[in-house]
């Protein structure tokens, strides 16, 4: 070969080594850098799910404490002032009995906030409904839900798929600013389809869910992740959210 | 025989463009660059069943301006699958807009306009094969179900398949053909020298390899998702 074709023959395969080296490099590279991604990623799910469990706890202790004590403590003092006047007396029994039937209400209140007996009792169907018309009442969001086809969810897929309206629910009185949100469960083949979709002002879905998701969005995930179920979104500024929940079920 | 399979090797793009029109309904917004690439392709493969008839100028300038375009639409496809795209607008605009530049550059300024436009098509498979690195290492990471029926991880595998062995073969021609040299003659392409030989060695794959390439493109149309519907009333 003449000696310059043989120079620019040498150079053909320096260039083309270091490019296709460079290539492996950044595989390596940018392999180590996803991963330490989605390691930060696990670490905010993990404190997001302490984070709401430690906040349930503040809750229950809260509303026992500023609630529940302070009633039984002016049940005590009234039963502590029984005297021989038996007007006076019966005057004390009502007013305790009265404070037992709310403190009875209040204990039925914290324990449905922790756990509905409807869902339960008589099913998904019937908690979610009840659980929305509870929200409605104190609420302007109208929040409309809707059943579909005949589908039957183990009791922790139930529970799972209650948070997770619940959680939706929460995000779009919080954040949203909507005046509508639409929940609708529907079997489709061998799945079950929860959709939710509000008119609010929307967010930038994807940058959340990469990076320094909000911890409700984290808690959808890890509950999506629970039910094997595959989750998908859209939103926008000013074009509302959607949710699907595409969960899979058992054959029977 | 070459004649037949490069023959083969460019009616190979009706298997991803016939997969595309029957799963047309599945391209949503984030693939839908790729539905337009496959039909640049066809349309591309179209002009230049056409050109062959002409001299090897008209065909290159068609080829420049095909790769031009196919630069962009691949830059497009990567920034709607990049979750964090509207922090990085700007720099995807500064790469697609600098490697646009470089080629006008090379085919106007540079008088490479009747001939491939090497050091365009080096820098652009180079940057394509590192944006598909990252995006397979990504959904390796982030995916929590299987990513070989993921399609943008089957296409971004494609594209380092195909764009990696591009780099190799324009350093090689760039080389060899006429890019630091005067242009060869038909004595030299008679007889070839070892350099020449080697590239065309490099070249003479390329069609098995653009066959392949075009297999797995409709293997990913196949994977393509039913588009959601989002919400339907009961």
């Amino acid at each position: 070969m003449p000696a310059q074709e043989t120079y620019l023959f040498q150079q053909a395969i320096i260039i083309a080594s270091i490019l296709l080296g460079i290539i492996i490099i950044y595989f390596f590279i940018s392999l180590i850098r996803h991963q330490r991604r989605n390691l930060e990623l696990y670490r905010a799910k993990i404190r997001a799910e302490i984070t709401t469990l430690e906040n349930e706890r503040k809750r229950i202790a809260s509303d026992l404490h500023d609630d529940v004590g302070p009633m039984l403590s002016a049940i005590k003092l009234q039963i502590n002032n029984i005297d021989d006047d038996p007007e006076n007396n019966e005057l004390m029994v009502q007013k305790s009995t009265a404070q037992i039937d709310d403190i009875i209400k209040r204990m039925k209140d914290i324990s449905g906030n922790l756990l509905p007996n409807t869902l339960v009792r008589y099913g998904l169907n019937r908690a979610v409904t009840e659980y929305i018309e509870k929200m409605g009442e104190h609420n302007s969001l109208a929040i409309s839900f809707s059943a579909g086809g005949d589908f039957k969810l183990q009791p922790d897929q139930e529970l799972n798929v209650y948070r997770i309206i619940q959680e939706i629910t929460h995000n779009t009185l919080k954040h949203a600013g909507a005046t509508r949100l639409d929940i609708s469960l529907k079997k489709e083949r061998q799945k079950l389809a929860l959709r939710t979709a509000d008119n609010g002002k929307g967010f930038d879905i994807d940058a959340q869910m990469t990076r320094n998701a909000g911890l409700g969005l984290l808690n959808l995930r890890s509950r999506a992740e629970m039910l094997g179920a595959k989750l998908s979104w859209t939103s926008g500024r000013g074009n509302g959210t959607n949710y699907i929940f595409e969960i899979p079920l058992q054959a029977s | 025989m070459s004649e037949t399979i490069r023959m083969i090797s460019r009616l190979s793009l009706a298997v991803p463009a016939i997969a595309a029109i029957v799963r047309y309904r599945s391209f949503t917004f984030r693939v839908m660059p790729f539905l337009w690439l496959i039909l640049a392709g066809v349309i591309s493969e179209t002009v230049s069943f056409y050109l062959d008839s002409k001299p090897p100028g008209y065909s290159n300038v068609w080829a420049n301006f095909y790769v031009a375009s196919e630069w962009v639409l691949i830059m497009l496809l990567f920034y709607r699958w990049d979750a964090e795209r509207k922090k990085y607008a700007r720099a995807y605009l500064l790469v697609c807009a600098a490697a646009l530049l470089i080629h006008i550059t090379e085919a106007f300024y540079f008088n490479r306009i009747a001939y491939v436009c090497e050091v365009a098509r080096i820098l652009n498979s180079f940057i394509i094969c590192l944006l598909s690195v990252n995006h397979i290492n990504r959904l390796i990471i982030s995916e929590k179900k299987s990513v070989i029926r993921h399609p943008e991880f089957i296409i971004s595998c494609a594209f380092v398949f195909y764009f990696a062995y591009k780099v190799l073969v324009e350093v090689f021609y760039m080389h060899v053909d006429g890019y630091f040299n005067p242009p060869l003659t038909e004595a030299d392409r008679n007889n070839p020298s070892p350099a020449y030989r080697l590239a065309n060695s490099i070249y003479s794959v390329h069609d098995y390899v653009n066959t392949i390439f075009n297999l797995i493109l409709a293997y990913a149309i196949i994977c393509l998702p039913r588009k959601h519907t989002y919400f339907s009333k009961p």
